[in-house]
């Protein structure tokens, strides 16, 4: 599966890339590709590359606040969720989300 | 300039082990207290109100007993991290409801930007915290040297 995502918290310090090395930890232990963008105060880091939206499967916004560029994920299946949720339980997510794709 | 790598913000001077403390008040307190000293703020009260604002907004604990508290605040004067392990499991809202042992408070100064070499470490190392044997080397850490080791996996 090929997976993109965004990843923003209130504050922008901390869970932002706390979620998105949860993430791409729980991705790649199920074999998946995955591209995470950051929003946080620091500004954008990662951006996403046009070709990997374009082959993606599913695209992940896990965020507390709103995020920029939603737009770019127009015809993908898009799963919104808070940052807790991704940093409590990365794995039940990421089946969840196997689960979403395969019943497409 | 040279980038600045992970070392450059781990500092030991405000990393410690074996700390007392019951209560999230507390363990703020003695890491806010490691920040003064060491030249990171320039107040606890003003520092503190501002940590406990932005716990006002969500749980800063991040499950397996690890917290990350922070904020921007007018009374820091350097980016930096405290880390913290303390004897007593202390209890704090966490995403998995359980207490924390080791805290991690960001100092961050106001109005920062995408321009701030050392705000892109805290995010390194923020990421860093992310990884489940980052997490469990912290827990089991018993010396701040053995913390600091923790970030290298």
């Amino acid at each position: 599966m090929n997976i993109v995502g965004i990843s923003a918290c209130a504050a922008g310090i901390a869970h932002t890339y706390i979620a998105k090395e949860k993430l791409v930890e729980a991705a790649e232990a199920d074999g998946h590709t995955i591209h995470i963008e950051t929003q946080g105060t620091v500004g954008t880091e990662d951006e996403l590359d046009p070709a990997d939206i374009a082959k993606a499967d599913v695209a992940i916004i896990a965020a507390d606040i709103s995020v920029s560029g939603k737009d770019r994920f127009k015809g993908i299946k898009t799963i919104e969720i808070p940052t807790e949720l991704v940093i409590r339980s990365p794995h039940k997510l990421m089946k969840k989300i196997e689960e979403i794709v395969e019943s497409k | 300039m040279e980038p600045l790598s992970l070392d450059d913000i781990l500092d030991k001077n405000v990393m410690a082990v074996g700390l007392p403390g019951s209560t999230k008040a507390d363990a703020i307190d003695a890491l806010s207290r490691k920040l003064l000293d060491a030249g990171y703020i320039t107040e606890i009260p003003g520092f503190e109100k501002d940590i406990f604002y932005r716990e006002t907004l969500g749980k800063t604990g991040i499950g397996n007993y690890v917290a990350i508290p922070h904020g921007q605040s007018s009374y820091v004067k350097r980016n930096g991290i405290a880390i913290g392990k303390f004897k007593n499991e202390i209890p704090w809202e966490s995403i998995d409801e359980k207490g924390v042992y080791v805290v991690c408070l960001f100092s961050v100064q106001d109005g920062d930007n995408g321009g701030n070499e050392h705000l892109r470490m805290l995010a390194a190392l923020a990421t860093k915290l992310g990884k489940d044997k980052v997490i469990n080397a912290l827990l089991a850490a018993g010396t701040v040297d053995e913390m600091v080791q923790a970030f290298d996996l």
